[in-house]
């Protein structure tokens, strides 16, 4: 979405009127982001509050050269991290094995809503949660992911593997009930 | 591979541009936020300013009373023909002897002006034998005019004529009794702290923030001092401190693990423990507890010795001295370690890696010393304390430490 740079002037120079244009212009598609990186409804309200104060307190370094959704985007991203660091200080690497492939994945996936895709993301534990949602959505590579969270590459892909290998169980789960209520 | 990145792909595609109806209330309370964030920053520049005014009152204060001590100096412009030398001697305030000289009494100078077949070298020589001694009274009703800045100065008296009177007056002079000026300290004093290191939003490394603004960053310092006062205002302060930085985190959380392996922003705490952190009895007996994890309080502790090389300069010379002091403090790493605790169990984690040796900071403030009795003085020194190399070999983490030291000074 581009934003029309009188707003973004405007916005600048502290106009209230055009900082909640631009609020309502990108709230629903960054409180979006804050779901997927947050467990509840709760957490993600309280990051996109604190990731938009830190929007507006630093619009003034935004230098209009890239995209500003981008822009604000990474900022979401940044405060849900902060939020991960704070509430996951020492989160130990836990100890699951793997798991077993499971078939016709595609197919349910397809016939699943992207409420339920988001809600079995959120169920992930924390750490795997953001090294999904910064590699397989929001297209960070491991180096990155692995220079963001203070953690080895290695760490990164084995949690990716392990946050896959756990939204398969859920879709087996998924598709197991969905069986039964046909079924019944 | 190709499978995995079909699974992501159906993530991508369906959640990247997922929306959601943001609350009303967020919009409400960004914009409460923000009136909070404008106003604190109007009373932060009024408070700088207010500070700078302060600052500017203290110098222009320190400059007026050393430059208006030195104004009530006596000052000498004229030297009439008939001078007689004495010996250099001390100005002391108390009255030592009944014989003031500091002017001659008006009834003495009646009496010369009266007796005029007394020759002038005669009546010079008669108040000269009055005046033999090396210390040289003050009259009672001048006292209060003196100032303690000619107090115990080293003067010339030196005896006038000038057709009208005998006058006494003295010249500053450099002491010849070589004794020395200075004066010895000794101190002790104890400072807490707060550390801060302020990261912009885009700087966010990822690591867990030893010392992000936002979380509480105890500093406890302690200071054994000796110090040489130079002069009146001026004095070199050398010693030894101890600084211990803490980290506190209790949002920590733990779960069944005998590895722990955690990245902070001064370094990397990598340590095989004996058993499992937490039991696993505890994850299950304990309510509140999310997945396989319980919250705890997790703790850094880095300890520096420092030797500190500070000077300090009176600016107030009052009963209540105001000093700016400052200098740079060269430490080493004495003690380093880290620990979890959970309930009433601490687990020692062992040292953070990367922890450089040796520090080097710079101490800059302001004390006010105040006299108890005899030598002794207390002293209270707000001052902030800047790490110049960074405190791991891996990051920038170079902290602010703003530390108000409490003790006591004694002089001898």
């Amino acid at each position: 979405m581009e934003i029309p740079q009188h707003i973004l002037s405007a916005c600048k120079k502290g106009d209230a009127k055009s900082q909640k244009l631009l609020y309502d212009l990108l709230a629903r598609k960054m409180f979006g982001v804050c779901m997927r990186f947050t467990r509840d409804y709760s957490e993600a309200e309280d990051v996109l509050q604190e990731g938009f104060f830190k929007v507006f307190q630093n619009l003034k370094y935004f230098d209009n050269k890239g995209s500003f959704e981008g822009w604000v985007r990474k900022i979401m991203v940044n405060t849900s991290l902060e939020k991960f660091r704070k509430q996951n200080f020492l989160y130990p690497v836990s100890d699951i094995s793997e798991y077993d492939e499971v078939d016709n994945i595609s197919d349910a996936l397809s016939g699943m809503t992207e409420k339920e895709l988001l809600q079995m993301v959120q169920a992930l534990p924390p750490q795997y949660k953001t090294v999904f949602n910064l590699y397989a959505i929001e297209g960070y590579n491991h180096q990155e992911i692995a220079k963001l969270l203070g953690i080895s590459e290695g760490t990164s892909k084995s949690n990716l593997s392990r946050a896959r290998g756990l939204l398969q169980q859920m879709v087996k789960k998924y598709m197991s009930w969905q069986n039964m209520k046909e079924i019944g | 591979m190709g499978r995995e990145k079909d699974f992501d792909k159906h993530f991508r595609n369906r959640l990247f541009d997922y929306e959601e109806n943001a609350p009303v209330h967020v919009w409400e309370q960004i914009q409460h936020g923000m009136k909070m964030q404008k106003s604190k920053r109007q009373r932060s520049i009024f408070i700088r300013i207010a500070a700078s005014f302060a600052l500017l009152l203290s110098f222009a204060s320190g400059y007026y009373l050393a430059t208006s001590e030195s104004e009530k100096k006596p000052t000498f412009s004229v030297i009439p023909d008939k001078v007689e030398a004495l010996k250099p001697g001390r100005i002391v305030v108390e009255p030592i002897k009944q014989a003031s000289l500091l002017p001659v009494p008006k009834k003495e100078n009646k009496a010369i002006r009266s007796n005029s077949e007394e020759s002038d070298e005669a009546i010079t020589k008669s108040v000269l034998a009055e005046i033999t001694q090396r210390e040289f009274a003050i009259p009672e009703k001048l006292q209060s005019k003196i100032s303690k800045h000619i107090a115990n100065q080293f003067v010339q008296p030196v005896l006038v004529y000038d057709g009208r009177g005998l006058q006494a007056l003295v010249l500053p002079v450099e002491n010849d009794e070589k004794k020395p000026d200075f004066k010895w300290l000794l101190g002790g004093s104890f400072a807490p702290g707060q550390a801060y290191h302020q990261k912009k939003p885009e700087e966010y490394s990822g690591q867990f923030e030893y010392s992000d603004v936002k979380s509480l960053n105890t500093v406890y310092s302690g200071m054994l001092q000796f110090g040489l006062q130079l002069n009146q205002r001026v004095s070199v302060h050398s010693g030894l401190a101890y600084a211990q930085l803490n980290h506190s985190s209790q949002l920590a959380i733990a779960g069944v693990t005998n590895v722990f392996n955690q990245n902070t922003s001064v370094g990397t705490i990598l340590t095989v423990l004996p058993k499992d952190l937490v039991s696993m009895e505890d994850i299950h007996g304990t309510s509140g507890t999310d997945n396989n994890i319980v919250y705890g309080q997790f703790n850094q502790m880095l300890g520096y010795m420092e030797l500190p090389l500070m000077a300090k300069y009176k600016i107030i010379d009052r009963k209540l001295d105001i000093n700016l002091h400052g200098g740079f403090l060269a430490g080493y790493l004495l003690s380093n370690n880290s620990d979890f605790r959970y309930r009433d169990e601490i687990t020692d984690l062992g040292p953070t890696s990367g922890i450089h040796k040796s520090s080097f900071t710079t101490m800059a403030g302001l004390s006010a010393d105040y006299p108890l009795f005899g030598n002794l003085s207390v002293s209270l020194e707000p001052s902030v304390k800047y790490h110049l190399v960074q405190i791991g070999s891996n990051n920038s983490f170079k902290p602010v430490i703003f530390n108000i030291f409490t003790g006591l000074n004694f002089t001898f």
